[in-house]
């Protein structure tokens, strides 16, 4: 068998091995007490498998975990204790009222910066653990609610912890699988888009406000899982459980174990468990241990124990190991790989495969018209009453000196900025689309709205995400187009068609970064590409969302000469596709040999709009940008 | 990717190691009964005394030859105050252990916790500490309770106040919890009496500022302040009352009868009234000596805790002479313990495990102790 | 009544003054939330109760030693594990840290002095005096006045010394002060540990009048950083307004709402507060540019 065979069949041995020893593992454990540790680390893994999704994929710090596990407990054995209805109802119970709580927590937090949020997490949870101990009718207040009854299948009772452990198996193996698949699927690379740049994933199209609360909602349905499992397991529940110290306590455990990865909720859960029962006589040490594990982890290993498993035994970096796998890339260290250098010796903008874009070259329609804008930052007017069209298809670029306000101009038509006053339209062309094209304004909406519409935009400083490869960046360029998108309930139910669906997604990612020349680099993660490479990647993922549109912000900022000739080939393989390129440019060269039309701005005004050519004849604009020789000394002032 | 397996397998191994190690092994010879009790948290003091009362009883049974010849050995597990932590070492005791009998634990919220766990473990349990009257209220059939059900306190409490001390301007300041709802009993009695209590005052356990709620009792005039909740609290109360000026009464009940009362409430704490079922200062010749043994053994005087945990112990020394090793007879030998002659009083168990009503006493902290209560008209 | 509970509101009010002055120096010059506030605000008053009780020193003292050793630890922990934060979104991993630290405090007070709860020897006299049937707890004279005076110095050392100005900058352009030569590392080691050095004097001054005790911190942290929030992060007038008015909200809630959910009240503010008007009370709400 050769190499990659093997492999390949050893990542698929792994997992029955797994599962069968899972199965196995409670036979060799006939002490009843151990079996109950056991299903505890279970429910745990559920707990924090949660809290990873919403702390680890979404980046928003939640440090209310224990309180809604209580919700979800309470919840469940509330409804049993006063209605009689059996388990199986009242676990779906929980976890809608959990799912319905973290909603609208997550409502009302959401646009909050990390640290704001977090404390605002403290608070709620605060909030709800008075309310298990003041709503002492339905709660038990302090006392908690005891009896609560095991779990029946027809006649069979669930409450020695051996039923109870294959119980809580099933359900912890659909929630480890669905965060694996989640992670994943188009709906992860797009989670972790956000919480890696916010900005630059609104400008994608990407919802990041109902990505975040997605992830929360979820969270908590997983949290309201486990409280439902550990009430009818221990038969009682109690406020002491869900304070904010164990919140805290889950999230060190977290962080330790490695957020983001599923695996880093199992480690995490079991040095929870272990923490608890196993060091009972060193309990008073629990604390310091967790606290100073905490800053060690955090200092020497920020992906945590799961990340350095991956690091150390897999050796892959980023990535899924089965790609990696696939590569015979075991002996690869991205720290180690040779500085990727530029692209240009492997720019083929070739016949590709491309899906067609929009129909022909320079339209005498215009794409988008500025009329009047006008936009302020406090006392100082970035852009005064600025006019001017730009026709489908053509290639455009505006330019100007330093602080004119060629940058603003993009974020107020990419949405990141607003504008005092002034009509910024834009006339859309629907490929398949049924509805006549026709005039949209743009001031007012939100940059992922902006996207949606088609137009697409690079940063001045690169915005990629730096924990995702490259071509997960580029996926998340397609996330806006909803057929390239997964749902949630696929990816949890049906894993396979979501896999499916991914695969899809990912050969025509791929197509786009063959088409931009960085193949090669798909599994690196950006943090570590070079500055030429990264600038190109952005334009990369933008061609994914398909645009109708290009706002490109200083391309050519920082390349060598044969970068350039090779962006410049790029962009003209663009234009052709039909796209309207709009280009802010210092690079005078780069605006001779690509402009059909330039616009030059000057202390936010509009003092030359027409032909590249005309360019250097036209008196303000050699006194503004482009100087001209004294021929006698002036005075400067 | 061997790497790969091997980790894989070293992992589950290491795994099983953890688990299989911990595997704990009964020894053979002395008999092993077990004991929940708040060794850490905010019931620590009352976990302390019970297991130093239990221990007093313990040893001294040890050293008369055991129970029909065999030592006795406890095992402890601290509950940390905490009702999940309870039930997770009952379950140890019970399944690990396998223990035929257990002590109950001294705090009164961990005990209904796993009180189900040993009704359907037919495992029966001693409670000498716990005063909290819904262990008794449901239908347990292997609970007994030794200590004071607190709704005699709270009846016994107002009694009292109505009759000894005459107060006609009473307010409540209960904790916010099933424990502090006790003091209602209170007030129920003291108005069958004839005394309406003015207000009730609520306060969340380990609130450090209650002086919300002394502003209020000041705003009413009240005489007498009846507080139902945990020590820390009531020395709290006691420090802000001097420190607002609110001159009135303070009385609590039974769960502030220890030292660490005095100790936090230093001399704002002197003169206010309490209810327990022990006073370590009385003349009866049998509490002195328990008393010298204790301060001998442990250098502290006991409080009423350790005396009733001491009781228990012997209570339950003697349903063990009558029931072994069997958790079915030594259930109802307990049952039938009938005018048990402690010192804490004369013990016999009702038919739904509580100890019947004995005698009870008044005591006041004169001089940072607690001692019996004396008029100060006298 | 009205007046006796706004009054009593106030001592605990200039308490969360003195952590919402720790948050709000912590915040200005490192743009981090310092977690562990309160866990050092309880570290404060347990070196205090072994400063009182073992070598029996006078109050003032006991304030004195006790904020120049967490000072001292402040800046120790800043200068060697917060500091080197990676340069990845240095707010969270440097929260994460704090989150850590406040865990370790914890956990070593547990060891140290367990569960138990302890006395502070009364070294301020304590009682009262009354003025028309309205009586004033000499220990909020004191309190009160402490604080006033910590916040007149910590406003005239950044105004009016050069240390303070080089914070200042240091907190508003790092790379720029560096330029400049200004000790970036050393002015954000002192802002932690001024911090720091607040909290452990607020723990000493409030401990007289409670206990102190291992968890005495969580709750503390909590409602110190709610009042630096309400009074806007970054203001230092703001964070001493922001802590007398919640102490005095706080009290009056007590007193006229219910005193079991006056906690839930608090935190009620803290969220929306942070929802509706992050700004805080006086604050004015930026715009960031991409």
């Amino acid at each position: 068998m050769t190499g990659p065979a093997r492999l390949a069949l050893a990542v698929r041995l792994r997992w029955l091995f797994i599962v069968a020893g899972l199965i196995v593992l409670p036979l060799f454990l006939q002490n009843a007490f151990l079996q109950h540790v056991l299903v505890i680390t279970l429910i745990y893994l559920v707990l924090i498998l949660g809290l990873n999704i919403v702390i680890g994929l979404s980046g928003q710090i939640a440090l209310c975990q224990a309180a809604l596990y209580g919700v979800g407990a309470y919840a469940s054995a509330i409804l049993v204790k006063q209605t009689s209805l059996p388990f199986w109802l009242s676990l779906p119970f929980a976890v809608g009222v959990c799912a319905g709580l973290g909603f609208l927590l997550s409502s009302c937090v959401v646009k909050m910066r990390s640290h704001y949020l977090a404390l605002a997490t403290i608070g709620f949870g605060e909030i709800l653990i008075n309310v298990f101990r003041s709503a002492g009718s339905l709660t038990g207040g302090a006392n908690g609610l005891a009896g609560i009854p095991a779990p029946r299948l027809g006649r069979w009772v669930i409450d020695s912890p051996l039923s109870y452990y294959y119980l809580a198996l099933s359900v912890a193996v659909l929630g480890y699988v669905g965060m694996i698949s989640i992670r994943r699927s188009q709906l992860g690379v797009a989670l972790r888009a956000v919480r890696d740049n916010e900005i630059a994933a609104s400008s994608l199209g990407v919802n990041s406000v109902r990505l975040k609360v997605l992830a929360f909602t979820l969270c908590a349905a997983y949290a309201g899982t486990a409280g439902a499992l550990y009430a009818h397991f221990d038969g009682f529940v109690g406020p002491e459980s869900f304070s904010t110290s164990q919140s805290i306590l889950l999230f060190c455990v977290l962080v330790v174990g490695g957020l983001g990865r599923p695996l880093g909720s199992l480690i995490g859960a079991v040095l929870f468990v272990v923490g608890q029962e196993f060091f009972r006589a060193f309990s008073q040490y629990q604390l310091v241990l967790f606290g100073s594990t905490v800053i060690i982890v955090m200092a020497f290993a920020p992906q945590g124990l799961a990340g350095l498993f991956r690091s150390l035994v897999l050796r892959t970096g980023g990535g899924n190991i089965d790609e990696a796998l696939v590569e015979s890339v075991t002996t690869w260290n991205p720290n180690r790989a040779k500085a990727p250098n530029s692209f240009a010796k492997s720019a083929t903008p070739s016949s590709l495969e491309l899906p067609p874009i929009s129909d022909g070259p320079i339209s005498s329609k215009d794409a988008i018209v500025i009329d009047d804008l006008v936009v302020r930052y406090g006392g100082v007017t970035a852009l005064d009453h600025v006019s001017f069209s730009v026709k489908s298809g053509e290639i455009f670029c505006l330019i100007g000196p330093n602080g004119a306000g060629k940058t603003t101009l993009l974020n107020t038509i990419g949405g990141q900025q607003r504008p005092a006053k002034g009509r910024l339209m834009m006339n859309p062309k629907f490929q398949t689309g049924v509805r006549p094209a026709k005039s949209v304004r743009l001031v007012g909406r939100r940059s992922h709205e902006v996207a949606r519409l088609g137009l697409s935009r690079t940063f001045q400083t690169s915005q990629l995400f730096p924990e995702l490869s490259s071509i997960e960046n580029v996926m998340v360029g397609q996330y806006l187009h909803r057929e390239m998108r997964t749902s949630l309930l696929r990816v949890f139910f049906l894993p396979w068609l979501a896999k499916r669906q991914d695969t899809v997604a990912r050969e025509e990612a791929e197509n786009w970064l063959r088409f931009t020349g960085l193949y090669k680099y798909r599994f690196n993660l950006t943090k570590y590409l070079p500055y030429g490479l990264r600038r190109v990647l952005e334009i990369a993922r933008c061609m994914a969302t398909k645009p109708e549109v290009l706002l490109l912000d200083e391309p050519s900022a920082g390349m060598s000469a044969s970068e350039r000739t090779a962006l410049v080939n790029l962009l003209r393989t663009i234009s052709n596709l039909g796209v309207t390129l709009i280009i802010v440019a210092h690079d005078l060269e780069l605006v001779r040999i690509l402009a059909h039309h330039v616009v030059v701005l000057d202390y936010g005004k509009v003092i030359f709009d027409g032909h590249p050519k005309d360019l250097r004849e036209n008196a303000q604009v050699v006194d503004a940008y482009l100087g001209r020789k004294r021929t006698e000394l002036e005075p400067v002032f | 990717m061997r790497d790969n397996f091997k980790s894989i397998c070293a992992g589950i191994f290491v795994i099983l190691l953890t688990f299989g190690a911990c595997n704990n092994r009964s020894a053979n010879g002395p008999m092993q009964i077990g004991m929940l009790a708040p060794l850490t948290g905010n019931g620590a003091s009352f976990g302390q005394s019970q297991r130093d009362g239990v221990q007093l009883a313990l040893d001294e049974i040890n050293a008369k030859g055991g129970i029909n010849g065999r030592t006795v050995e406890l095992l402890v597990e601290d509950t940390k105050t905490e009702p999940p932590v309870a039930v997770t070492a009952a379950n140890k005791l019970i399944s690990q252990s396998k223990v035929p009998v257990i002590i109950g634990s001294a705090a009164s919220l961990d005990v209904p916790a796993y009180m189900d766990l040993l009704e359907k473990a037919h495992v029966p349990q001693i409670v000498p500490v716990a005063v909290l009257p819904k262990i008794t209220e449901g239908n347990a059939k292997w609970t007994f309770r030794s200590a004071m059900n607190d709704k005699i306190a709270a009846s016994k409490m107002a009694e009292f106040v109505a009759n000894e001390l005459h107060a006609k301007k009473v307010v409540l300041l209960l904790e916010d919890s099933a424990f502090g709802g006790t003091g209602l009993a209170f007030g129920d009695r003291l108005e069958q009496l004839g005394v309406k209590p003015l207000t009730v005052e609520k306060f969340k356990r380990g609130d450090l500022d209650m002086s919300a709620q002394l502003i209020k009792i000041k705003g009413v005039g009240a005489t007498h302040i009846q507080f139902w909740g945990y020590y820390a609290d009531y020395a709290q109360v006691a420090k802000q009352m001097k420190d607002l000026g609110v001159q009135a009464q303070l009385m609590g009940n039974q769960a502030p009868v220890t030292d660490k009362t005095i100790e936090l409430g230093g001399s704002a704490i002197e003169g206010a009234i309490d209810i327990c079922l022990f006073v370590p200062t009385s003349d009866d010749p049998r509490v002195k000596t328990f008393t010298d043994k204790f301060k001998a053994k442990y250098g502290h005087l006991p409080d009423t805790w350790a005396a009733q945990s001491y009781d228990g112990m012997y209570i339950l020394a003697e349903a063990l002479r009558q029931g072994g090793s069997d958790s079915q007879k030594i259930r109802d030998a307990l049952a039938a313990t009938k005018d048990f002659d402690g010192i804490t009083g004369t013990i016999t168990f009702g038919s739904n495990g509580d100890a019947e009503f004995r005698g009870t006493s008044i005591v006041m902290v004169q001089q940072g102790k607690f001692v019996p209560y004396k008029s100060k008209s006298k | 009544m009205f007046t006796q509970q706004v009054l009593s509101g106030l001592a605990s009010g200039f308490i969360y003054a003195l952590l919402a002055l720790g948050f709000a120096a912590v915040y200005k010059s490192m743009r981090l939330i310092n977690f562990a506030q309160g866990e050092l605000f309880m570290a404060g008053a347990f070196i205090g109760l072994l400063l009182a009780r073992n070598l029996k020193l006078a109050f003032v003292p006991v304030l004195l030693l006790t904020g120049l050793l967490l000072f001292l630890f402040g800046m120790l922990f800043e200068r060697f594990i917060l500091a080197p934060a990676s340069s990845r979104s240095p707010e969270v991993h440097g929260m994460i840290r704090t989150v850590g630290l406040s865990v370790v405090l914890q956990g070593v007070a547990l060891l140290a002095w367990g569960t138990d709860e302890y006395r502070f020897p009364q070294l301020l006299s304590s009682g009262s005096f009354s003025v028309h049937s309205i009586s004033i707890p000499l220990n909020l004279l004191f309190i009160g006045g402490t604080s006033l005076a910590l916040l007149a110095a910590l406003v005239i050392f950044l105004r009016y010394t050069h240390v303070g100005l080089c914070m200042r900058a240091a907190s508003q352009n790092r790379l720029g002060a560096k330029v400049v030569g200004i000790n970036v590392k050393f002015v954000r080691s002192l802002a932690f540990g001024l911090s720091a050095s607040l909290a452990g004097i607020a723990g000493v001054l409030i401990a007289p009048l409670w206990y102190v005790q291992y968890s005495m911190g969580t709750m503390m942290g909590m409602k110190g950083f709610t009042a630096a929030v309400l009074g806007s992060l970054g203001s230092f007038p703001g964070a001493v307004m922001g802590g007398l008015i919640l102490g005095v909200v706080e009290n009056l809630t007590a007193g006229y709402v219910s005193s079991v959910w006056k906690d839930a009240g608090v935190f009620a503010i803290l969220i929306g507060v942070l929802a509706l008007r992050p700004q805080g009370l006086f604050g004015r709400r930026y715009n960031e540019r991409v």
